[in-house]
């Protein structure tokens, strides 16, 4: 058998949910969990343009984004039907992989406190039959077969454009835009819709283990990076704040105890590197902090690592395509550089990471307003005015004896500007790619 | 895994033919059964579900007895069956058998359900109801002017050139259908969908006509003397096969496509494109719904539907006709819908039937010699399905004694002193009919009933046993008691049926002996005149209406009660249940979306309202809460929110709704319904 894919009918398909229950009955999943689900583009009826549904579980990629980011290993194809499958075995419920699927596949189950998703009814296909949703689909819009005879396309409306060679192939829309009799009739009547919300699959509450790890990283690295930091840390201390960073992460984690395979696939997943650069750095600036008078050399090698650790960590959040990210203010590697040039109480490092902190701060709360994305104006204020403008006086106005004090008002800010960062990652979903494509339809020629 | 062939029985057009996969007593699965021709895909998430409700840990599976606090305590069968037959002994013997109501709806298909009122004929006599919820001014209308309800076969759609889907949402309520539709558009053929909503199924569509709820029949008079008046009629169909011709397109005179067009509230450009599209388009097929028959006026507007089909020959041939409803396989009625369920011209003495179902409550409370003191209800959920919820509950309340046979705890189940578990579907074999395709099927028994659950054929003979009838008598209306005196019962019901026997049923569903696959092809319509009668005597006489196809005002509409506030409350189908049915179940639920108000931006304006916010839905009848959904497809003027939720999910449509027949075939008239819509 070669690689299989789904194909399915946009004139065909109703969003009439049979597929997601069939889904639910066929893999003994709990109702509100199944692995499939429908998506609805123009569900508010904006006149002269189409309304068409999305039935969407995995895709099965050829490139598949889950299996290449996964830090454990516990994504892979059946080499029989293309089927890309998880094994819970070896999964440690990180949840990179619901962040590097465009396509909403991989679901976090919290009570397993692993991921599960679409296996493509890899056992019925085994044994000659469709997939149960495709098997189930009272028009026949959803149907299976070998990739390669699928007729249609993998560009449509709400369908999430990736390199990631999805399985699927949709029959679009027949026609033009549907009548213009009724366009014309309410076109007086349109009015801006609010946008339906999407919900954000990234939370404070569910993120703070890992706003802890990257701002403790970034203070540790930026402690450890000069020679005096060092000579300032104790060892007790930066073993407290290594093991705390540690588990933080590990708290993350659904199944702790395989936090272990984390490392694994060092080959293509940031999240892996990022956790051998923490052990490196861990060890590195331990026995710097031990017998870094005997071993003069080792200095650089702890800087070299942080900084290699504080790159990683920046990059693993590359996965969600979140736009501007790689100009956001509080990525970890500026933030490190701040603390260094303050412990090294440089202010030409410190100041010119303030400078490019509050530039790049503006810049992205200016973005979000022309985009329509929310700006949170109190924690703005907050992180401007308090977290960078407040110390920086301080510091320059009120020399030694008020650091103390502006190095925690600095440090509130930068926690300010990372938890809003783990807000705005923007984690591509169809629903969240209907939102963009309808909002482009509507500006462009033809829509009201 | 054993796999039995088995049928949908819920009140539906599509009545899908299921597999059904059980493992260890429970079912695991349904899929597609491939040998019915109208529903090859499989059957739509409501029949997936079963897999849910046959064993739903919400089932009732003991008698239920009310206690003095008002809550439901389980009691045995003896108990219950022991305090049913002192009720109604005692209620008998004071009052007479006919204070006894019983009350069937359309829950579930089938052979058995005829016991019922054999039994109570036993008792002695009862109370029942005339009329139907569903379906009866289409039916009529048809059999006035065809002279029988009966369509070409689903597949056969695929044959027409022009689809009219007229008020009917056939990607909700018959989404099988769907599939011939779009077979038909990849042919070529066009799609016209006239609904106040833009619904799925007007997504594919090449005209979308908008009308003012109940004023369907002004467009189909204006788009018949358009065509009358380009000749665009086929002359020859009209000599031979239609009576009243000449009258009828004299009676058009006023209808201009102006006149219409300020009716409906629809471009006149619009009608003139429907008419240009008739006249040019052919075969044509008219899908007409039954929510649009479910007003005032209706019976009328389907006769003026009709005879657009009429005077341009669009009957007897592939691809052309009404599809509205195919009884064929009716066939183990005596009389047919919809003779059947008219009050009789004489009473016989045992049955008094003489409750409209249309106004229930109010006619329950209106009953005199006797009083009713006892009600029995089976296969229905009338206190959120019939109109005027608050008027049914009022008359429920009233009486002595009430029993509702039920599968769970509906709202109209939460009224009665005693309830008595029901069967599902997959607990006793029957025998089910359909009236979109022309199969008969076996619904079959696939597992064992669970807890203490009995069919209702059991039911009746225990309480028959109960009330000291005896053997031979209740032997005379039941089957024995198991599946073998089930299936005894059914064969004897198939006897006369040529070829068709439970054998071949249980194999896959078997098309009706003599059934047509295109029907009136031999030009044989049994009216008495024999032909199509656009001009209908017996219409005149037996309903009152006009003679000829003519358009009149709702009673209940924006032009005929003043105040500029009002908006048409549509309560349309949706595709996750079929009426009150489906939505307890977890499947259902968390693919539904929750329940809310349609709403065009500019009505909620004009209101001060805000999508999302919660608004108080009423008129004089009642009133009901949910929040607005904004809505650009909806018709200004119009709101809507889909029928059958439960009242403890926010409340039933109903509650705004009247008791009012249709203007022909004693129907509900309940989706004519205006509302006012403010904050709560």
């Amino acid at each position: 058998m070669a690689q299989q894919g789904f194909q399915l009918d946009l004139n065909l398909c109703t969003g009439c949910h049979a597929c997601v229950i069939a889904c639910a009955i066929e893999n003994e999943l709990p109702w509100v969990a199944s692995w499939r689900r429908v998506d609805t583009y123009n569900p508010d009826h904006i006149p002269q343009l189409p309304l068409h549904h999305l039935s969407l579980a995995c895709n099965h990629c050829a490139e598949a984004p889950c299996a290449k980011h996964c830090p454990a290993l516990a994504y892979d194809r059946d080499p029989r039907t293309g089927a890309v499958l998880l094994d819970a075995d070896k999964c440690i419920g990180c949840r990179y992989c619901t962040w590097a699927c465009p396509y909403d596949a991989p679901h976090y189950d919290a009570t397993a406190g692993v991921v599960s998703k679409c296996t493509f009814c890899n056992h019925r296909q085994l044994e000659g039959l469709h997939p149960a949703c495709a098997t189930q689909c009272p028009t026949g819009a959803l149907t299976s077969g070998d990739l390669e005879s699928l007729i249609g396309i993998a560009d449509v409306p709400g369908f999430p454009r990736t390199e990631a060679e999805p399985s699927i192939r949709f029959v679009p829309l027949r026609g033009e835009a549907p009548y213009p009799a009724q366009a014309a009739a309410f076109a007086h009547s349109v009015l801006p819709l609010q946008p339906r919300e999407i919900a954000s699959k990234t939370s404070l509450r569910s993120e703070a283990p890992l706003l802890i790890f990257s701002l403790l990283c970034a203070l540790l690295v930026g402690f450890m990076a000069t020679t005096s930091g060092r000579a300032v840390m104790p060892l007790p201390v930066f073993i407290v704040g290594v093991a705390i960073a540690a588990g933080a992460s590990t708290m993350h984690l659904g199944r702790k105890e395989r936090a272990w395979r984390a490392v694994l696939n060092w080959r293509d997943s940031w999240l892996s590197r990022e956790i051998i650069m923490f052990g490196i750095f861990a060890v590195l600036g331990t026995v710097s902090q031990m017998a870094g008078l005997f071993l003069p050399w080792i200095g650089t090698y702890v800087a070299l690592s942080g900084v290699a650790l504080l790159f990683a960590i920046d990059r693993v959040y590359g996965v969600t395509r979140t736009p501007g990210l790689e100009w956001h203010s509080a990525r970890v590697l500026w933030t490190a550089i701040l603390v260094a040039g303050l412990v090294a109480g440089d202010p030409r490092v410190w100041g010119g990471v303030v400078l490019l902190k509050a530039a790049a701060y503006l810049a992205r709360k200016l973005n979000r307003r022309r985009t329509g994305r929310t700006t949170r104006p109190v924690p703005s204020a907050l992180r401007c005015c308090v977290g960078l403008l407040l110390p920086t006086l301080m510091l320059w106005l009120g020399g030694d004896t008020l650091r103390p004090l502006a190095w925690m008002v600095l440090a509130l800010g930068e926690t300010i500007d990372r938890g809003e960062f783990y807000l705005e990652l923007e984690i591509p979903s169809p629903a969240g790619q209907m939102h963009i494509d309808l909002a482009a339809a509507r500006r462009g020629p033809g829509a009201n | 895994m054993p796999v039995y062939t088995s049928a949908c029985p819920r009140n539906c057009y599509s009545t899908c033919s299921l597999s059904v996969h059980v493992e260890d007593g429970r079912l695991r699965r349904i899929e597609p059964h491939p040998l019915n021709r109208a529903t090859p895909e499989g059957p739509c998430l409501k029949g997936l579900s079963y897999v849910e409700r046959a064993h739903s840990p919400d089932r009732i599976l003991h008698p239920l007895r009310r206690t003095a606090g008002g809550a439901f305590e389980r009691v045995s069968w003896e108990v219950a069956l022991t305090e049913i037959a002192a009720q109604l002994t005692r209620i008998r013997a004071k009052h007479g058998p006919q204070s006894v109501m019983y009350y069937a709806a359309s829950g579930t298909k089938g052979i058995l359900n005829g016991v019922g009122a054999g039994f109570w004929r036993l008792f002695g006599g009862f109370t029942t109801t005339y009329g139907d919820l569903c379906w009866p001014a289409g039916l009529e209308a048809t059999r006035l002017t065809l002279g029988e309800n009966k369509h070409n076969a689903p597949w056969d759609l695929e044959n027409t050139r022009l689809i009219i889907l007229w008020g009917k949402n056939t990607a909700e309520t018959n989404i099988h259908q769907g599939v011939f539709v779009e077979k038909a558009l990849q042919k070529g053929a066009q799609l016209v969908v006239i609904d106040p909503r833009r619904t799925q199924s007007s997504e594919r569509a090449q005209l979308l006509i908008q009308p003012r709820p109940g004023s369907d029949g002004a467009i189909a008079l204006a788009v018949a003397k358009l065509l009358i008046a380009r000749g665009a009629i086929d002359y020859e169909f009209i000599d031979r096969h239609v009576l009243g011709y000449e009258e009828f397109a004299a009676s058009l005179d006023p209808c201009s496509v102006a006149w219409a067009a300020e009716i409906a509230e629809v471009p006149a450009a619009q009608i003139e494109r429907l008419a240009e599209l008739f006249a040019t388009r052919g075969p044509v097929s008219i899908n007409a719904g039954f929510g649009m028959q479910r007003y005032s006026n209706s019976g009328q507007t389907m006769r003026a539907m009709l005879a657009l089909l009429a005077i341009t020959g669009n009957l007897g041939k592939p691809g052309a006709g009404w599809i509205f409803a195919d009884l064929q396989s009716h066939v183990f009625d005596a009389e047919k819908d919809p003779i059947a369920s008219f009050p009789p011209e004489v009473p016989d003495g045992v049955a008094r039937v003489s409750i409209s179902t249309a106004r229930l409550g109010e006619e329950m409370l209106a009953q005199r010699d006797p009083l009713l003191k006892f009600l029995w209800v089976e296969r229905g959920n009338p206190v959120t399905q019939n109109p005027d919820t608050n008027r049914v509950l009022e008359a429920f309340r009233g009486l002595d004694f009430r029993v509702v046979v039920e599968q769970f705890l509906t709202d109209t189940a939460c009224e009665a002193d005693i309830v008595l578990p029901a069967k599902s579907m997959f607990e006793q074999s029957d025998v089910i009919n359909a009236y979109w395709h022309p199969y008969l099927q076996l619904k079959q028994k696939v597992i064992e009933p669970p807890g203490e659950v009995k069919p209702e054929s059991e039911i009746y003979w225990a309480l028959g046993a109960s009330l000291g009838m005896s053997e031979a008598a209740l032997h005379s209306i039941l089957p024995s008691p198991g599946d073998t005196g089930v299936e005894a019962y059914l064969a004897r019901h198939l006897a006369p049926l040529e070829g068709v026997t439970l054998e071949k049923l249980r194999e896959g569903p078997v098309l009706v002996p003599g059934h047509d696959e295109v029907v009136f092809a031999d030009g044989v319509f049994p009216t008495p005149s024999g032909k199509i009668e656009l001009r209908s005597e017996e219409a005149a006489r037996r309903w009152g209406v006009d003679v000829l196809p003519s358009y009149a005002e709702p009673v209940e509409s924006k032009r005929s009660r003043p105040g500029d506030d009002w908006l048409y409350f549509m309560t349309p189908n949706t595709k996750n249940r079929i009426h009150s049915q489906f939505n307890n179940l977890q499947s259902i639920r968390a693919v539904s979306p929750k329940p809310s108000l349609q709403m065009h931006p500019d009505d909620a304006g004009a209101r001060g309202l805000k999508n999302g916010q919660r608004v108080r839905i009423h008129n004089d009848r009642g009133s009901l809460e949910l929040p607005v959904q904004f809505d650009l497809g909806i018709k200004p003027g119009c709101v809507a929110t889909t029928n059958g939720r439960w009242i403890s999910e926010g409340g039933t449509v109903n509650f705004c709704s009247l008791g009012r027949e249709t203007d022909l075939g004693h129907g509900a008239a309940f989706h004519e319904n205006l509302v006012r819509v403010e904050r709560a």
